[in-house]
């Protein structure tokens, strides 16, 4: 792409287009205790994550919506969606491409993941219900990292990841994280021994093809002591921009997406958590994702770019248990018009000398609506921690809307809180002048919006730091000009 | 007789329902620089910013050309795009945004090429070493934290990378010390020496910037209209007397 391209806003989703695909498996809509053992069955799972699974379901009929969200979850119909689809030809024992049916393999051609299978360290790549790809460089399988789908790891490494599913995110967290138990598929595992340090990241993609379909995939991290990981993942959906949403022209109810990320973090361990949200403007993207720093001295860093989706509901948290592990949530949000981006972090310090830092940066226009909600907290035995929140908003006009809801609860005298926020409008004269040096006006507003976020864009992996690039270019759509 | 590089004919502009330019015929052609003079107030910036396009304000009558065309609906990107260049008095910050980024994307669409990186850096370098300039600037954010000085050379060294058939400075002398006038001076007639068919217009209060410059024409500008012009002179007796003669009066011919 050239110099000027990168920086052009008036094009229109880049990844909508849909595969005509043969399914193998696909079950019938709604949600039930049939439905859960029947996901359960064609995975060959044990029978304790059949009951965990059940256990979900319980919670997710027990619990109702949040009613805190600003935005309304009525129109979700769990009955009208479809929980598992499972391409014909597909399994997750695939490590070469060329195995991949070919559909499929020509959209990951699309999203240019099969050419980045030789530098990633370890690459799994899910598509819809099912995982149909994962490799790992032969030199980290020797060193005894495990990357492999979750089924995978429920049935081959049991011993390994089974004490820690549900450690950090309990089936009854939440209404959707409980949803994401009874049914969950795909997703992937991750396990790196003592003292290896991958240096390369680790990816999973996630597609979505059919509207009225549900993709719940897990994640599970554990970084043993003084391991370090980088982690990153992608997604992209067949839908349109919101003028034309894919499926409300089939008269299908929009995709649903709740994933449930539990990161673990063992003495002086580091994982860097990197997330690019590109789904299209019909998915509704509520999930739940949460570390903990269980081990003395561990890291757990998250970096969110979130553009995509009409609706998301997303608060990455890392919980500091172990004395001086430290954490910090780095994100940039993204709404356009009709989105919906209630999204922020949570911080909670539960031992001595653990320190937590939030940067959030939201940029709302064309009437899309930024919402931060963020918490800190510090426990009674957080002596002498330290909290830090920034939240900066940048916001188009005057029909966009910046909320910012902090929540501080603080146990411990010697804790530390910084808490800050700022708004600011781009400006008719910043426009002018670079308007005035032959930039047009998308691309004016889009150089703006990469200086906002320029600093959070730096935080990441060098190839991804162009996707961003990317995304920025692309969300802002014909709408932007007034 | 040719086209003339810019030309304004009877400008009538307007903002926030107030008038501000009452009708200015204005002419610059090739390698003649322009001084426009006046009080405060009297639509000196205005014009500047009128010129390159400033959707603040707007054109309730009369025209723009440049180089035969008529641009006075002409977005500000195609004006730059032409060969229209304008130094700002106050030059915008752009947090996060790094002066060679920036100048890669202008250059890459003054040039109509894209200009990788690496020929960006070259080109920056060798103008900056003549406007005394540090390396470490092109690295810095958009007039971020800059000084006043530093503002006007980054004006004075975009200027120079996007050959512009046209400049309009704007106050480029204000708020320099003598030092910094003094680069800031020889950008600009280095520029002159190295682009001659380039036109200037100077809006200044003061005379010391125009014994650098030398400007062919000299304007004064008073409530929205030109009132008086004439040669490098005018601007001698101005320095003197000021601007008292021509307030409230009747155009004038000296």
């Amino acid at each position: 792409m050239s110099v000027r391209d990168s920086l052009a806003l008036d094009r229109p989703y880049e990844y909508a287009w849909v595969d005509d695909i043969e399914y193998e498996v696909v079950l019938p809509p709604g949600i039930d205790e049939a439905t859960v053992r029947a996901i359960s069955e064609i995975k060959n799972e044990p029978d304790w994550m059949l009951r965990l699974r059940l256990r979900g379901l319980a919670s997710f009929q027990r619990k109702a919506d949040p009613r805190w969200l600003s935005f309304s979850l009525d129109t979700v119909d769990f009955d009208r969606i479809s929980f598992y689809m499972q391409p014909k030809g597909a399994s997750e024992q695939v490590t070469d491409w060329a195995e991949v049916p070919e559909d499929v393999r020509q959209t990951m051609d699309r999203l240019r993941l099969t050419e980045q299978t030789d530098i990633l360290a370890g690459q799994v790549a899910q598509y819809d219900s099912s995982t149909v790809f994962h490799k790992l460089q032969d030199e980290l399988c020797a060193l005894g990292v495990i990357f492999c789908s979750f089924e995978e790891a429920i049935t081959e490494h049991e011993e390994i990841f089974r004490p820690w599913i549900g450690k950090v995110i309990p089936p009854a967290d939440n209404k959707y994280a409980a949803l994401n138990y009874a049914a969950f598929s795909g997703g992937s595992a991750i396990y790196v021994p003592p003292g290896v340090k991958v240096k390369e990241p680790l990816s999973n993609y996630f597609r979505i093809n059919s509207a009225g379909m549900f993709q719940g995939e897990r994640t599970l991290i554990i970084c043993d002591e003084d391991a370090e990981l980088t982690y990153y993942e992608g997604c992209s959906s067949a839908g349109q921009n919101l003028k034309e949403k894919k499926s409300a022209k089939l008269g299908l109810p929009e995709p649903l997406h709740s994933a449930v990320v539990e990161l673990v973090a063992l003495d002086g361990a580091v994982i860097n958590y990197v997330t690019i949200q590109e789904w299209a403007a019909d998915v509704w993207n509520l999930v739940t994702k949460r570390g903990a720093c269980f081990g003395e001295g561990s890291k757990i860093n998250w970096v969110n770019f979130e553009s995509g989706s009409g609706h998301t509901a997303k608060y990455p948290g890392t919980v500091c248990i172990g004395a001086g592990s430290s954490t910090t949530i780095d994100t940039v949000t993204i709404a356009g018009p009709g989105q919906v981006q209630d999204s922020g972090a949570k911080v909670i310090l539960a031992g001595p000398h653990t320190s937590g830092t939030v940067n959030a940066k939201g940029i709302s226009f064309g009437g899309g609506r930024g919402i931060y909600r963020g918490l800190l907290e510090a426990r009674e035995n957080a002596d002498e921690g330290k909290l830090s929140s920034n939240c900066d908003a940048l916001l188009f006009d005057d029909i966009s809307e910046s909320t910012t809801y902090p929540s501080i609860d603080v146990r411990n005298s010697s804790v530390h809180v910084a808490h800050e926020a700022t708004t600011s409008k781009i400006s008719q004269d910043q426009l002018f002048y670079l308007m005035s040096r032959g930039l047009n006006e998308r691309e004016a507003q889009a150089m703006i919006v990469s200086g906002f976020v320029a600093g959070t864009a730096e935080k990441l992996p060098v190839a991804y730091y162009a996707e961003v690039q990317r995304m920025i270019s692309l969300q802002f759509g014909d709408e932007s000009i007034g | 007789m040719t086209t003339p590089l810019c030309e304004t004919r009877d400008l009538w502009v307007s903002a926030n329902g107030k008038e501000i330019l009452r009708g200015v015929d204005l002419i610059v052609d090739k390698g003649e620089w322009h001084a426009l003079m006046g009080p405060n107030g009297a639509g000196k910036s205005t014009l500047a910013k009128v010129l390159m396009g400033d959707p603040t304000y707007t054109v309730t009558r009369g025209k723009v050309f440049f180089e035969g065309e008529d641009i006075t609906r002409l977005p500000s990107n195609d004006r730059a795009r032409r060969g229209m260049f304008l130094s700002f008095q106050h030059p915008e910050q752009i947090p996060g945004v790094k002066v060679v980024n920036f100048m890669q994307i202008a250059m890459s669409h003054r040039q109509n090429i894209d200009l990788s990186m690496f020929e960006v850096r070259l080109a920056l370098m060798e103008k900056m070493r003549e406007l005394n300039i540090d390396n470490s600037f092109m690295d810095r954010h958009l007039n971020v934290g800059f000084s006043g000085g530093e503002r006007k050379r980054h004006e004075i060294l975009q200027m120079s990378l996007l050959s512009p058939h046209l400049v309009i400075l704007d106050e480029t002398d204000s708020g320099l010390d003598v030092d910094a006038l003094r680069v800031v001076s020889d950008g600009i007639t280095a520029f002159q020496k190295d682009s001659p068919q380039t036109g200037g217009i100077i809006i200044t209060h003061y005379k010391r910037i125009l014994q650098h410059i030398r400007p062919t024409h000299v304007h004064v500008l008073v409530e929205g209209r030109i009132i008086a012009s004439g040669g490098f002179e005018l601007a001698a007796q101005i320095d003197t007397h000021g601007f008292e003669r021509y307030l409230a009066s009747e155009r004038v011919s000296p």
